[in-house]
């Protein structure tokens, strides 16, 4: 009967949104409590790459997107041994057969994600938020603490798109008629979880229209940047 | 300026109809004769039709052939990229707050898809949702969803087994890549119109070709329908299922339709179904022109009334909380006239005239609650109700009669203290 192609419609949707620039960062709460002495989990890492069409459609692509994963993957290792963090990954057994709480702790954690994006980085500000940023995620990851022994949870989210040749056309003809459409993009986002609490003790933000995360050095630049956010506040 | 205008239009709506006909009752017929093939082992390819014309034409412009068993599209593809997408979504089906965790009816209906999909079953994956309308859905990677309005309104195994093996027919003939495949393309068509027309300086017409390019969009959906209904007919046969079913559960589906006033759905350009109607009949014809011949197969009315009894009420309160007078009136007249769920169905008729309490509701709801207790004393609902709409009456001896019944039957009901307070006993 009815197949709603929702993602279809959410793809449109974020092709609009990402008319803007980079973004003003915006850390939540001061995040010194952060150190060397103490372990981040590695929340499953969120990332989808897309090839924008002629037409405007964004086409997910599987195979960039297990690229762009790896790359992140060891690019975000890299970049904790550099600064002297200490990652820890999530146990196989907990990241494949997810329990119901630890899944309903990842969707609380992507709406909260929204809100801080929409609330703490757009005009939209709500009066008790904004100067004092107080986002929980549930008590689940006093759970996921008792289980991994971890200190802070960490959710990196990644969403980077390109325009097929077909596309590149679409726009230099629509340029030279004086007509500005948007082109490929990348967004990340990284947050960090006090396990001990479920506090998103630190956010981060970048929104470019630049960058490859197919390729392992752009992978690392975005890293770098995304999460020197954090380092600056140390 | 104009007369190029609008030639350069007709040219655009030519073409774009031309791909996609709005009335093809004979893509059931076909799809049911090439759905013959499922049970076999060989990749279905879909075979062009020559038509009149002497053109080749067929609804699948891609020449996609169906899914085999187990299989998985590669990572580099476009419905790679598709399964990749959806699978975050099954993902969320398994925790989503409408999931039903009855383990007896969950494994009932899979085991009916199961029975349908053959060499197919571990590939399609029924997730129960309790949203009351009457839908089904299925994902590019054969995720499908079963609404419980679906449950409530089909009256037989056959009906949902119609339904179950038309979201297959989807999976198997990978209706979502095709739609991919031509959402892209006429995208991509339209962005080239746009522009062209904006070069030849006919000004911006963009929205008057997306507005074509959507209903063309929209056109192909239908025929997608039809082509999975054809599918659904052909699994019930080959799965012992009575074909003459499919056709029955559209024919309510279009009285409920036409007794919703308030929200009538209208055949538009947009309208991703077929009419109705259309449908109804092509299954009719298909299946009684098949059961001339063969033996009918069986209808399975007790087995699915048995699993369906422990959740019929908490359906019918769904349905009821709709709020759509009407439509749901239609439903449950026509529910009343099977042997099962008659009391139900009075019940809930009677709940509706209840709720809406306008000039002789009420005393047409005490008839209803009547009738209901007619067929079964024990049915304490139904003293429930009768006792809210007495005591509304200011009947109130007869409303305390009722109630009494009611709290004999069901002593630790919710409300059981706020109804003592009203019958004065307090305990």
């Amino acid at each position: 009967m009815l197949r709603k192609n929702h993602f279809l419609s959410a793809f449109i949707l974020l092709s609009i949104f990402l008319g803007g620039c980079t973004v003003p960062k915006k850390v939540l709460v001061d995040s010194s409590v952060v150190s060397s002495d103490k372990t981040l989990l590695m929340m499953p890492m969120d990332v989808e790459l897309y090839e924008i069409q002629a037409g405007g459609v964004q086409e997910p692509k599987a195979g960039w997107t297990q690229q762009a994963k790896q790359n992140l993957d060891a690019a975000i290792r890299d970049y904790a041994s550099s600064r002297g963090l200490r990652i820890q990954t999530m146990p196989t057994d907990l990241a494949v057969n997810a329990s119901e709480d630890m899944v309903q702790m990842q969707k609380l954690h992507a709406q909260v994600n929204q809100t801080i994006f929409l609330h703490n980085y757009t005009a939209f500000h709500l009066p008790t938020k904004y100067a004092d940023p107080d986002w929980v995620v549930g008590d689940y990851s006093k759970k996921l603490k008792e289980l991994t022994g971890a200190d802070y949870g960490l959710y990196l989210h990644f969403r980077d798109s390109f325009s097929s040749s077909g596309r590149w056309v679409v726009l230099i003809a629509a340029a030279a008629a004086g007509v500005h459409l948007p082109g490929g993009a990348q967004i990340s986002e990284a947050s960090m979880v006090d396990l001990s609490n479920g506090q998103v003790v630190w956010h981060s933000r970048l929104a470019k229209e630049s960058g490859d995360l197919r390729k392992a050095d752009s992978a690392a630049q975005s890293i770098q940047e995304l999460m020197d956010n954090y380092q600056q506040q140390q | 300026m104009v007369k190029p205008l609008r030639l350069s239009l007709l040219l655009v709506v030519a073409l774009l109809h031309g791909c996609a006909s709005t009335d093809n009752p004979q893509v059931v017929a076909d799809a049911f004769q090439h759905a013959g093939q499922v049970k076999g082992s060989d990749p279905i390819h879909i075979p062009l039709v020559k038509t009149e014309g002497g053109a080749d034409k067929g609804i699948d412009a891609y020449q996609i052939a169906n899914l085999k068993p187990d299989e998985k599209p590669a990572r580099d593809t476009m419905e790679g990229g598709l399964w990749m997408a959806v699978e975050k979504v099954e993902a969320s089906y398994k925790t989503s707050g409408k999931i039903i965790n009855h383990d007896a009816l969950n494994q009932y209906v899979q085991g009916i898809s199961c029975r349908l999909a053959g060499r197919y079953c571990a590939n399609a994956r029924v997730y129960l949702m309790r949203v009351p309308h009457l839908n089904a859905t299925m994902m590019p990677n054969g995720a499908m969803q079963v609404w419980s309005g679906l449950l409530l309104r089909a009256r037989n195994e056959a009906q949902l087994a119609a339904v179950i093996g038309h979201e297959l027919g989807h999976y198997l003939r990978r209706h979502s890549l095709q739609r991919m495949k031509s959402t892209i393309d006429t995208s991509n068509g339209m962005m080239v119109l746009t522009l062209a027309m904006a070069y030849g300086g006919v000004g911006n017409y963009s929205s008057v070709v997306s507005l074509i390019g959507n209903s063309s969009l929209a056109a192909y959906g239908r025929d997608h329908e039809r082509e999975a209904d054809g599918y659904g007919l052909r699994l019930m046969i080959e799965s012992g299922y009575d074909p003459r079913e499919a056709h029955k559960i559209w024919e309510n589906v279009l009285k409920e339709q036409k007794a919703d006033k308030e929200n009538r759905v209208h055949f538009s350009i947009y309208n991703s179904h077929p009419p109705s109607a259309e449908r109804q009949h092509s299954l009719e014809k298909l299946a009684t022109d098949y059961t001339r011949t063969h033996r009918a197969g069986e209808v399975g009315t007790e087995r699915y009334v048995r699993m369906l009894q422990p959740h019929i009420m908490d359906f019918i309160r769904d349905e009821i909380d709709l709020g759509n007078f009407d439509r749901s009136t239609q439903l449950f007249e026509s529910m009343a006239e099977d042997d099962f769920f008659k009391k139900q169905a009075s019940y809930a008729q009677g709940e509706l005239l209840r709720l809406r309490g306008e000039k002789g509701d009420y005393e047409k709801a005490l008839a209803l609650y009547r009738k209901s207790i007619a067929d079964d004393t024990e049915f304490s609902e139904a003293h429930l109700g009768l006792g809210m709409v007495l005591r509304r009456l200011k009947r109130h001896d007869e409303a305390k009669l009722a109630y009494r019944t009611y709290l004999r039957q069901r002593p630790e009901a919710d409300g059981a203290t706020f109804i003592q307070r009203y019958l004065g006993t307090p305990k």
